[in-house]
């Protein structure tokens, strides 16, 4: 013990806030444990099951007031793994969510006076067929939805 | 006995993760796969470097305290058993259910699990949507390593939390607390609200910060317990995690050359110097796949504070004088401004992360009437919420019982308070909305110091140092 600790433990003080010490700190531990069962387990085990109930795409986009959950959901039904994806629009906000929920397909985007491509970096352009039109899917980012366009 | 073997796995598993990152980051900047052998031999070298190295014997338990009551001790090890089942369940039941973890983290590991290399579109073709796309890969790649392995590659984020808390814990132990005293400080800090509910930035929320302040955990407890290993594998690591690492340890490396620290000084700077030789060229070529590495620039930056800091104490230890270095710590400060820009203009990174914030220079003064803002909001998100419950006023306590008493874990508490600077540029830079930016970030930020604060809290009992007798006594334990 150097002398400034002894000097210190020996004041009242010092003597004082190390004997408060350990109770706030175990006042600390029943703080948190007191919330394990229900903020911390039964929040979880709801989070969990309604993620799985209602799907990624729901999970994130609705809860974060983003529309456009079901063009999340087509994509994914209609269009390969291995295949990229054209976008117009906002980079982030709802157009984060699409890059992550339709991961592995790669987002590229769509050229502003058209795009010819068929291909890119080795991968097919994705097309579909939806409503009677068909194209190249093209999927267009605002701040608050995501909407799909087939050229 | 046993302590000794928690302490050797503890080392085993920093020596395998520290080896697993820099390897892995450098395979991956060169353009290679990282091979799925590396997991395994590096948990092996690890393991051989642990069992291989001395250590200093731990000191003594103080005769005087009465021995721990073993319902106390079970009741805290059951409890931390169910907070880490906890974490493992909320970890693997589902990818990441908050919004960062989902759209970097998951997204990273993901395409690291397909094919654990950056010569694929995803990372080298500039022309595909990839958001944070020069954050450090260690939490992806360690995620994507262990997923190919063995599956459940999401268990990397409640090891994380296990190891934390086996940093407090040992730590304690280290500076001869009693083992109840050291179980409850681990199993506080480990059951914070904060890190154990599904928020964002939680242990299990996907987010790389719980791993960031995993490690800044370990570099505490290595000041704590004097360990320099530690805090160089901590300081290596926390570089290697997030963005935020690289100015943490250089606020590290401030801290201990402004404490005179020597014993810090030296560790922080070898890990300062692996972890960024390791990132800066892995950002680079994230940044810029098409563009050789700016090899000497990217030495230079890499060496250039450590080298500094390290030659100036040296000076200002033969010359002398505090005033001395109080004048040399404001003239390097204005040095790194400078320069730093500079650097890492040179160094390739000119619009990465990090640069976004340095290269604003002047207008962050401009904006420095967001400072009030900036401190209400430190104050609500750290006591007012319950989110850290009482670490704050318990940070408080020890900083009082603390106060003028001049050794190594001095450095500890002025890193803590050299992050606050730090965060406040990060709010200064940033064109988001103050409010929503200060309440989606500022709890996260909070989370990165969180560790080390426990590590400072528990520096509020004096250190018991090894009498000659003692460690006779141990070694011939």
């Amino acid at each position: 013990m150097s002398t400034v600790d002894q000097q210190r433990s020996a004041t009242p003080t010092g003597a004082r806030v190390l004997r408060w010490l350990p109770w706030l700190i175990l006042a600390h531990l029943l703080w948190g444990a007191a919330r394990l069962p229900g903020k911390a387990l039964g929040r979880r085990v709801d989070e969990i099951e309604r993620y799985r109930r209602d799907g990624a795409e729901h999970w994130f986009l609705d809860r974060g007031g983003y529309g456009g959950a079901d063009v999340i959901t087509w994509i994914r039904d209609n269009t390969p793994e291995r295949c990229v994806l054209l976008w117009d629009g906002q980079r982030l906000g709802a157009m984060e969510f699409a890059a992550a929920l339709l991961a592995p397909r790669l987002f590229v985007r769509a050229e502003p006076d058209g795009d010819e491509r068929t291909e890119y970096a080795g991968l097919p352009i994705a097309t579909g067929s939806r409503d009677g039109a068909q194209g190249r899917i093209v999927l267009h980012a605002a701040s608050d939805r995501l909407t799909l366009e087939l050229r | 006995m046993t302590q000794r073997w928690i302490m050797r796995g503890f080392d085993a598993a920093l020596l395998a993760c520290a080896l697993l990152a820099v390897l892995g980051s450098a395979l991956l900047a060169g353009g290679a796969t990282v091979p799925d052998w590396l997991l395994p031999t590096t948990l092996l070298g690890g393991t051989a470097l642990a069992l291989a190295r001395r250590r200093p014997p731990a000191p003594p338990l103080d005769p005087t305290t009465a021995p721990p009551r073993r319902w106390a001790i079970v009741l805290l090890a059951l409890l931390a058993l169910a907070t880490f089942a906890l974490m493992v369940y909320g970890s693997l039941a589902t990818p990441s259910r908050q919004w960062d973890g989902a759209v970097a983290w998951d997204l990273k590991a993901r395409f690291l699990t397909d094919a654990p290399t950056l010569q694929q579109p995803f990372f080298d073709d500039r022309g595909v949507l990839h958001h944070s796309r020069d954050y450090p890969l260690l939490q992806p790649l360690l995620v994507a390593l262990v997923e190919r392995t063995c599956g459940g590659g999401r268990v990397v984020l409640a090891a994380s939390w296990l190891l934390a808390c086996a940093a407090v814990f040992l730590a304690a132990l280290r500076r001869g607390a009693p083992l109840l005293r050291a179980a409850m400080l681990a199993l506080a800090f480990g059951t914070t609200p904060t890190l154990v509910t599904s928020s964002s930035g939680g242990v299990d929320s996907g987010y790389a910060d719980f791993l960031l302040a995993t490690w800044m955990t370990v570099a505490g407890a290595g000041i704590a317990a004097r360990d320099r290993l530690w805090i160089t594998l901590g300081v290596t690591l926390m570089v290697l995690t997030k963005p935020e690492g690289l100015p943490y340890a250089w606020a590290l490396l401030a801290a201990a050359w402004l404490t005179a620290s020597r014993a810090v000084l030296l560790p922080t700077a070898i890990g300062l110097v692996i972890g960024a030789a390791t990132l800066l060229p892995l950002q680079h070529r994230l940044l810029h796949p098409d563009q050789p590495t700016l090899t000497w620039t990217v030495a230079l930056a890499a060496l250039a504070p450590s080298v500094l800091a390290l030659g100036s104490d040296t000076v200002v230890r033969r010359i002398g004088g505090a005033t001395l270095r109080r004048g040399l710590g404001v003239g390097a400060l204005l040095l790194v401004v400078l320069v730093l820009p500079w650097m890492l203009e040179r160094t390739g990174n000119a619009k990465g992360s990090l640069a976004r914030y340095l290269l604003l220079g002047p207008e962050l003064f401009a904006r420095l009437d967001r400072l009030p803002a900036f401190a209400l909001a430190l104050g609500e998100y750290s006591l007012l919420h319950g989110s850290f419950a009482l670490t704050l006023p318990l940070l408080a306590l020890a900083w009082w019982q603390r106060r003028g008493r001049r050794d190594a874990d001095g450095s500890l508490g002025l890193w803590l308070a050299l992050l606050l600077p730090l965060w406040l540029v990060t709010f200064l830079a940033s064109d988001i909305e103050l409010s929503r930016h200060l309440r989606s970030r500022l709890p996260r930020l909070l989370i990165h110091g969180c560790g080390a604060a426990w590590i400072y809290v528990l520096t509020a009992w004096p250190r018991r140092d090894l009498t000659s007798a003692d460690a006779v006594a141990q070694r011939d334990d």
